[in-house]
């Protein structure tokens, strides 16, 4: 008897599944492979149990429903799963707009994650893979129409795809490289104040910013008069830095300042002299080297100095021409020392075309010598 | 040079060592004829350079090593940190160049005087064998320094070969050890550039030689009329051709010498499979033969290319004409002159080819046959190999 | 007269070409044999480099020696010295030892390495490479891998 109802249940629960594949061929096969499958959910576990029902519609009502395993610590645990998605969503201006607003444009948890074939973030097919995010983020905030209604720019997934943060994960493949969510957070996505700016790119930029907090310019920030980094690098579009950057950040404020002007110059003119030297010592060692003289010592002073010149880049947030010069003399040093070590190398060489002179003396001197010796010889035979 | 008695005593006491004195005697103090002047050095120079690439090339040996992860770095520590490293590889890569300018101006003497006629076709034979060895040398050397030029002038080179119906590619990846040129390559060009062609040299030169010592050398009477050597207007080769060769042995010494200082043998880049430098050519000796094969289709320029050397070969036997004398044989020494005339123009042509000159203050772009385009930023790249 | 005279000057040409002859076989001779003595203690496959007198060395203390022509950090530690490539995994700045917080530190953007070359923080994206390092007869030798 129990065993005749147990086959029963099996029966009942398989024929419901197959009602559901018949029903929904598409989304049983957008289901299939993917991350909730493989946990061993069924479609009865998010939608009702009829089939007939119509899938949820209300955005509220979908992240109240995901939260109910997503949210449960004990139903997560074994996956290693956090559970304060909700929390953090419910904080973001996507979250605040759809619980305080109610406004069912913005983005919820199906959205990014997709709702039949969610995978997990580890896998490289997922929507929320590195790789995809602003794809997946550019659905909403790349529609002009959509994006107007708030009055948000829709060119920023563009700007960011021109950026020095995309080439580094896109082209460079460095995962750890910044999209999206690094930077705006991904449940609690919010963008960072002016005020938070800095901490945001000091997760990895550290010491700049550590220089940065040094420098005139971190009350300004503070005070919220500039934005923290964001005002001379740019944020969305952000290149890679050079000394060029010097010509365009600065008169964004200071046009007017002659004072300030010139201290720009000196920063910006010691790194370009650096630079340029280090180029220069770059050059003469690698022509000495490909014509083979012995250039060790000179390489290694090289990679010294671009040690220094590095450090320089970095050092130069602090504004202060003290500590700049320190290091700028060292790197001159350095290419000086360099330079001089060519110079004596190719002494050398000189030395050996002197030699030359001496060996062809002594060879005419020999030449002679066999000349007169035959000489001698024909006029012996003639005798 | 005699023995110290009591050397001389022990030996003669156990071998018939009179024999070998004699013989000694009879071949340093060979007669010459009279007429045999400055231009019958250029002979043994060949053999003294071939000597020095010998030595120089043992030498090297002890620092060379040769996989593509050492090669370079051993050619640079033979140029900075071995004692005269520097010279040792001048002397071998400069002392290439000039054995083969002295191998070629020995066969030119030797054709302009008509020395290769009966008895002497095999010393002409062996002669351009000495030469075809002499020029895979070059070649299989060139690779051993493993920088950007050696890799891809042997690309270019071994690439020539899979133009050859049906066995071509097979050839060319029997050269290369593969499909393209890698550490495959440069061990069997080693194992011939140090074992196999010394050997065969060594062979050839033996043979060479003894041809020419026991048929003595050529003057420039007609064939079957050569007089027997007047003993009293004879010279004998040792010492007074041996002193001739001693005044331009030091002219060529002052030369190599001159050429290892002034133009140094650069290391160069290490050889990069991925990126391909302008220009390359391969070295002056194969120029003429490249720069013709771009005017031809592939099939056709390699046939018509093959043709110097079977004539060079076979010219003894082609050669009808019983005069020696150089006045008295316009054809072949027309032809000669010609040959001459054409490698040095097609050499020169390869030499200017895929180049930027200024002559005169205007910028030229020469391309790859050789023809020269006034250069502007606008011009785009010009010429196409004949497919 | 003149047949002595002849016979003086015919010996010293020989004389004069002889010697010629013998300083020329010198002049090759000495540089080859310069060439084939050892510039180095070992050739072109040099495999160790000295980084002084391990009595020399006291404990915490660290040196840059350049090994194949590349910087390397060799730092004693009381379980014995240990040798890392001093070129940062972030873009290249040679690293220095911090004898105060008894770690590896980059200049250029703070980067941290742990006694055993593993980043600590910062942006350096992987561990320094270790190079081996022996002890022979006092003396601290450097691999060069």
């Amino acid at each position: 008897m129990l065993i005749g109802v147990l086959c029963w249940s099996a029966l009942a629960a398989h024929a419901a599944d197959t009602a559901w594949a018949d029903k929904y061929p598409e989304q049983t096969k957008l289901f299939t492979g993917s991350a909730h499958q493989g946990a061993g959910l069924k479609c009865a576990d998010c939608h009702a149990a009829d089939p007939k029902s119509q899938p949820a519609r209300d955005k509220k009502a979908i992240a109240e429903m995901c939260a109910t395993c997503h949210s449960d610590v004990r139903k997560m645990n074994a996956y290693g799963l956090a559970t304060d998605q909700l929390d953090h969503y419910k904080t973001s201006k996507h979250g605040e707009a759809l619980f305080g607003k109610g406004d069912q444009r913005v983005a919820v948890c199906t959205d990014c994650h997709g709702i039949h074939d969610i995978l997990k973030v580890k896998s490289p097919q997922a929507r929320t893979y590195p790789t995809n995010i602003p794809q997946t983020c550019g659905r909403c905030h790349s529609d002009a129409a959509l994006m107007g209604a708030y009055k948000l720019p829709a060119d920023v997934v563009d700007k960011y795809k021109t950026s020095y943060h995309a080439k580094m994960v896109f082209e460079k493949g460095d995962l750890s490289g910044p999209t999206c969510v690094t930077c705006h957070g991904n449940h609690g996505a919010t963008p960072p104040g002016t005020k938070e700016v800095g901490q945001v790119c000091g997760k990895c930029h550290t010491r700049q910013r550590e220089l940065f907090g040094k420098s005139p310019h971190a009350e300004a920030a503070q005070a919220g008069l500039i934005s923290e980094c964001v005002g001379c690098h740019g944020n969305h579009a952000i290149q890679k830095a050079t000394v060029e950057l010097f010509g365009t950040a600065c008169v964004q404020c200071h046009a007017k300042d002659p004072k300030q002007l010139a201290l720009r110059d000196t920063i910006s003119g010691m790194l370009r002299t650096a630079g340029a030297r280090f180029v220069q010592a770059q050059e003469r060692v690698r022509d000495a080297t490909i014509r083979g003289l012995a250039t060790d010592d000179e390489q290694l002073f090289l990679q010294e100095v671009k040690t220094q010149i590095t450090q320089l880049e970095a050092l130069q947030h602090t504004l202060s021409t003290n500590n700049l010069s320190l290091v700028a003399a060292r790197a001159e040093e350095l290419v000086s020392q360099t330079l001089k070590d060519v110079d004596r190398l190719e002494q050398i060489e000189q030395y050996k075309r002197r030699s030359l002179l001496v060996i062809w003396v002594f060879l005419s001197v020999m030449a002679f010598l066999f000349w007169a010796k035959h000489r001698q010889l024909e006029q012996k035979t003639a005798l | 040079m005699k023995l110290p008695v009591k050397i001389r005593g022990w030996l003669a006491d156990r071998y018939e060592i009179g024999v070998v004195e004699k013989f000694v005697e009879q071949q340093a103090h060979k007669p010459l004829p009279q007429e045999t002047g400055f231009w019958h050095t250029f002979g043994s120079l060949s053999l003294f350079l071939f000597i020095n690439q010998v030595i120089t090339g043992i030498l090297l040996m002890i620092y060379y090593r040769p996989t593509t992860e050492t090669a370079f770095e051993s050619v640079r520590f033979i140029m900075t940190k071995a004692n005269f490293g520097w010279l040792i590889r001048g002397l071998h890569a400069w002392g290439a160049t000039l054995m083969i300018v002295c191998v070629l101006i020995h066969m030119i003497r030797t054709f302009f005087m008509g020395a290769y006629k009966k008895p002497r076709e095999m010393t002409w034979v062996m002669g351009v064998l000495i030469f075809g060895c002499t020029v895979t040398f070059g070649f299989t050397g060139y690779l051993l320094p493993w920088n950007q030029l050696s890799y891809w002038a042997t690309t270019v080179g071994t690439e020539i070969t899979s133009v050859i119906p049906i066995v071509g590619v097979h050839l060319r990846t029997l050269l290369r050890g593969g499909e393209g040129v890698t550490g495959e390559t440069l061990a069997r060009f080693y194992v011939m550039h140090v074992v196999v062609l010394p050997w065969v040299l060594t062979g050839l030169i033996a043979v060479h030689l003894f041809l020419m010592r026991v048929q003595g050398l050529a003057t420039m009477e007609r064939i079957g009329e050569e007089k027997p050597i007047d003993k009293s207007k004879a010279v004998p080769f040792f010492p007074n051709h041996v002193m001739k060769e001693g005044v331009i042995l030091c002219l060529l010494v002052g030369a190599l010498m001159a050429l290892i200082v002034l133009f140094p043998v650069e290391l160069g880049e290490k050889a990069d499979p991925f990126v391909t430098p302008e220009g390359i050519k391969p070295e002056w000796y194969f120029l003429s033969t490249y720069q013709l094969l771009k005017y031809l289709p592939k099939l056709l320029g390699i046939l018509v290319s093959m043709i110097p050397p079977l004539l060079l070969l076979l010219w003894p036997f082609l050669d009808r004409s019983p005069e020696r004398h150089p006045k008295k044989r316009p054809v072949a020494v027309g032809i000669g002159i010609a040959a001459l005339f054409l490698a040095i123009v097609f050499g020169v042509l390869g030499h200017i080819s895929e180049r930027k000159m200024t002559f005169f203050g205007q910028k030229y772009e020469i391309d790859i046959y050789g023809v020269p385009h006034k250069h502007s930023d606008k011009t785009p790249h010009r010429g196409k190999l004949p497919r | 007269m003149n047949q002595e005279k002849t016979v003086t000057r015919r010996g010293f040409l020989d004389w004069l070409l002889g010697a010629g002859l013998g300083a020329w076989a010198f002049g090759f001779v000495a540089p080859v044999i310069s060439y084939v003595w050892p510039a180095q203690r070992r050739g072109p496959s040099i495999q160790t480099v000295s980084a002084g007198k391990a009595e020399e060395f006291p404990e915490w203390h660290s040196k840059i020696v350049a090994v194949s022509g590349h910087p390397v950090i060799v730092v004693h530690t009381p379980q014995g010295f240990r040798a890392f490539s001093a070129i940062c995994t972030h873009l290249g700045c040679i690293v220095q030892w911090d004898a105060g917080r008894r770690q590896i530190v980059c200049p250029c953007h703070a980067g941290f390495f742990d006694i055993n070359g593993k980043v600590i923080s910062g942006p350096p994206p992987k561990p320094l490479p270790e190079h081996g390092v022996a002890v022979v007869n006092n003396e601290v030798l450097v691999k060069s891998s």
